[in-house]
């Protein structure tokens, strides 16, 4: 089973995201704030990381560079997700070394094909 | 006095100096002379005649009572006396004996019995006429002996005597003329000195007031004679003094002739009088200033003017800076307004769509069974509650772009992708609601088209389209037809629907104008979706939509636009 670490702090969308993967079949863990995230990241080596951008304590770009230069977990693969308004999310998250975009609100129907589809241009 | 004579020559038939008064001493001279020749000659009359415009006048007669003519009478001209014609030659006359000739027949001196006659010439040294001296007598005579040396010698005596009078006389009215014309130009001048308009004064090289016209004195509030004990430094304000005495002493030095200022007086009761002045100074010999000529007008009224106006301008100055502090007030309002409703609609987009996120996301979880299966209803009523999350959540992102695009703070994304992937997209998207419907879709699309836009809203655009047109047809098909032609690229979405009334095509891209239609509570949708293409289109795309359509008939909307929009819209567009 593939271990999923999805760092987001609203509660709601935490539950949904996870109870997906869990249909899905992946191995959920949780992280609420992006320092817990970059933590579990590095403790638990996940086979993929599903980042929220707003986050109450640092940044989802800020815990998307610590993860990206830091040598253990560089090549995890990261999926971010971020609300509708931020224009230009996607150009800067994606030069900023994420793997995948998924925009806000989520569409439970499209969500998984939307991440496998992502993952699969990736090794894990 | 000469020219006047002979511009009375022309009227006159002799040039006669009329004005030449012979003063009693000559007179007296010339009625000696009269007599004498009478008397050596032995005839009854010896005349001086002076002749006049149109007269002829004894002027004097020899006394003694044989003599007919009186002094002082006149007779008028071409009447035949001999007198006249030695006037006419000029010359010497002798009639000894008037009967022995016919022509002197009508002659006046005839029907006196005069009938012998001589005469001789008298005129003035310039030339003009001024008379004869004759004898007459009533018996033949050719006056001989020393009659004629006689009266030519006593001729010669009264031209002298004409001459010096000439002389004396031309002087005279020489003098007169001087006079005269002095006494105009003194008048002239006069007049212009007592002028009321202008103040003028003569001053001495002292500063001293030499002279002052009343309108000067009427200024200053002091007489002429109390100016005269006085200075023009004195009655000087004393800020304009320094500017006046400078220039002065130029003038002394022989630097400049004249010199004009501003200055201020101070008059007798202390007011201030604002003066132009005007300066000039009359030099002695060229050299040194004899005495100054100052004119200096009181402009008093036009410095009150200039006050009023400044008054005016520093309140207008004033007016314009509270208006300009207001319309500030006013426009830093407004950006704070402005800056609240983009933080309103930064909220609304996190705010409103995070709940949004678990209704749509949990229901629709549930709806796919992932939680359980669902019987009939439970199906329905969840995907009930899904559906109407979903038309919340394009309400609420329409209205975020229209605020957005109003508020000029849409973001553009400039980015290359091929036209045919996104219209797989979009089609891919609408899959559900085509097959929903039982609708075709046909697509005619050329070869590769590769575009440099923003990819977002164009797909944005084209849905609303796709979308538009699959509500309002209930069946037939949803065609697709893309073309490109310099560098425009078409998007026309045609359908075989209800069609639009021409009445209603003005509302069309407004605002919440759903067109009232049996299908409009079955169509749904935010009736944003063709005001928010329509402002996409021109403000991100560049480009334009439009629509062609028959009530009945269906409709086609076309979208225009560049098929690459230039890199400095890259970004964002305000």
């Amino acid at each position: 089973m593939r271990t999923a670490l999805v760092i987001e702090d609203n509660e709601d969308n935490m539950v949904l995201i996870c109870r997906l993967l869990d249909k899905a079949n992946y191995h959920a863990l949780q992280a609420f704030t992006g320092k817990q995230g970059v933590d579990m990241a590095r403790k638990e080596k996940p086979d993929f990381i599903l980042l929220d951008i707003q986050l109450p304590d640092i940044d989802g770009t800020e815990v998307l560079r610590q993860i990206r230069t830091e040598e253990s977990i560089a090549t995890i693969p990261v999926i971010a997700m971020t609300s509708y308004a931020m224009a230009g999310d996607r150009e800067r998250l994606l030069a900023a070394g994420c793997n995948g975009y998924i925009e806000k609100p989520i569409d439970p129907m499209r969500v998984i094909a939307q991440i496998q589809g992502m993952l699969g241009g990736v090794a894990t | 006095m000469k020219s006047d004579i002979s511009d009375e020559s022309k009227l006159t038939k002799y040039p006669v100096l009329d004005e030449i008064e012979v003063p009693d001493n000559i007179l007296e001279n010339w009625q000696v002379t009269a007599d004498l020749l009478a008397s050596v000659a032995n005839v009854p009359a010896a005349l001086i005649m002076r002749v006049h415009a149109s007269d002829v006048e004894v002027f004097v007669a020899s006394r003694g009572i044989e003599n007919l003519y009186p002094r002082g009478e006149k007779t008028p001209l071409d009447t035949g006396l001999y007198c006249e014609t030695v006037m006419n030659t000029q010359h010497k006359l002798l009639v000894p004996n008037a009967l022995e000739d016919p022509a002197w027949d009508h002659n006046p001196d005839m029907k006196l019995g005069m009938i012998s006659y001589c005469g001789l010439p008298l005129t003035w040294p310039s030339g003009e006429l001024f008379g004869t001296l004759c004898i007459l007598d009533k018996q033949k005579n050719v006056f001989a002996n020393k009659t004629q040396p006689l009266m030519e010698r006593l001729r010669d005596s009264i031209q002298l005597s004409l001459a010096s009078l000439y002389e004396t006389s031309l002087a005279r009215m020489q003098r007169d003329e001087a006079e005269r014309e002095k006494q105009v130009s003194e008048t002239q001048l006069r007049a212009f000195y007592e002028l009321d308009l202008v103040g003028l004064a003569i001053t001495s090289p002292n500063k001293g007031w030499i002279r002052t016209n009343d309108c000067l004195c009427k200024m200053l509030g002091y007489s002429e004679e109390e100016l005269r004990t006085m200075t023009w430094t004195q009655l000087t304000h004393p800020d304009d003094l320094p500017a006046d005495t400078e220039q002065f002493d130029q003038l002394l030095a022989g630097k400049i002739e004249g010199y004009s200022l501003e200055k201020r007086f101070i008059s007798r009761n202390g007011e201030i009088v604002y003066t132009q002045l005007v300066v000039r100074c009359v030099r002695r010999n060229n050299t040194e200033v004899d005495y100054v000529v100052s004119m200096v007008e009181d402009i008093s009224d036009r410095k009150q003017i200039e006050a009023e106006l400044a008054g005016y301008r520093n309140h207008l100055e004033e007016l314009v800076e509270a208006r300009t502090r207001e319309l500030e007030e006013a426009n830093n309002k407004l950006r704070e307004l402005d800056r609240l409703k983009s933080m309103f609609i930064a909220s609304m987009s996190h705010e409103l769509r995070t709940p949004l996120n678990s209704i749509i996301g949990f229901t629709g979880m549930t709806l796919q069974g992932l939680s359980g299966d669902l019987n009939d209803e439970q199906r329905d009523n969840l995907s009930r509650v899904y559906k109407a999350g979903q038309h919340l959540l394009s309400l609420i992102t329409d209205v975020i772009d229209i605020a957005k695009i109003e508020a000029g703070r849409i973001a553009m994304t400039v980015e290359s992708f091929s036209l045919a992937a996104l219209v797989e997209d979009a089609v891919n998207t609408m899959k559900p609601q085509l097959t929903g419907k039982g609708l075709s879709c046909v697509l005619d699309i050329p070869a590769e088209i590769q575009m440099n836009t923003d990819r977002k809203r164009l797909l944005q655009c084209l849905l609303n389209l796709l979308s538009n047109a699959v509500k309002f047809t209930e069946a037939g098909q949803v065609k697709l037809i893309v073309r490109e032609k310099n560098g425009i690229v078409t998007l026309a979405v045609s359908d075989t629907g209800i069609g639009i009334a021409a009445e209603d095509m003005p509302r069309l891209f407004e605002a919440f104008e759903r067109l009232d239609t049996h299908l409009r509570l079955k169509a749904g949708g935010t009736g944003l979706g063709l005001y928010l293409t329509k402002k996409l289109a021109s403000q991100v795309l560049k480009g334009d939509v439009s629509v062609e359509s028959q009530l009945g008939e269906g409709s086609t909307f076309t979208l225009s636009i560049p098929k690459e929009i230039p890199a400095l819209h890259n970004g964002a567009s305000n």
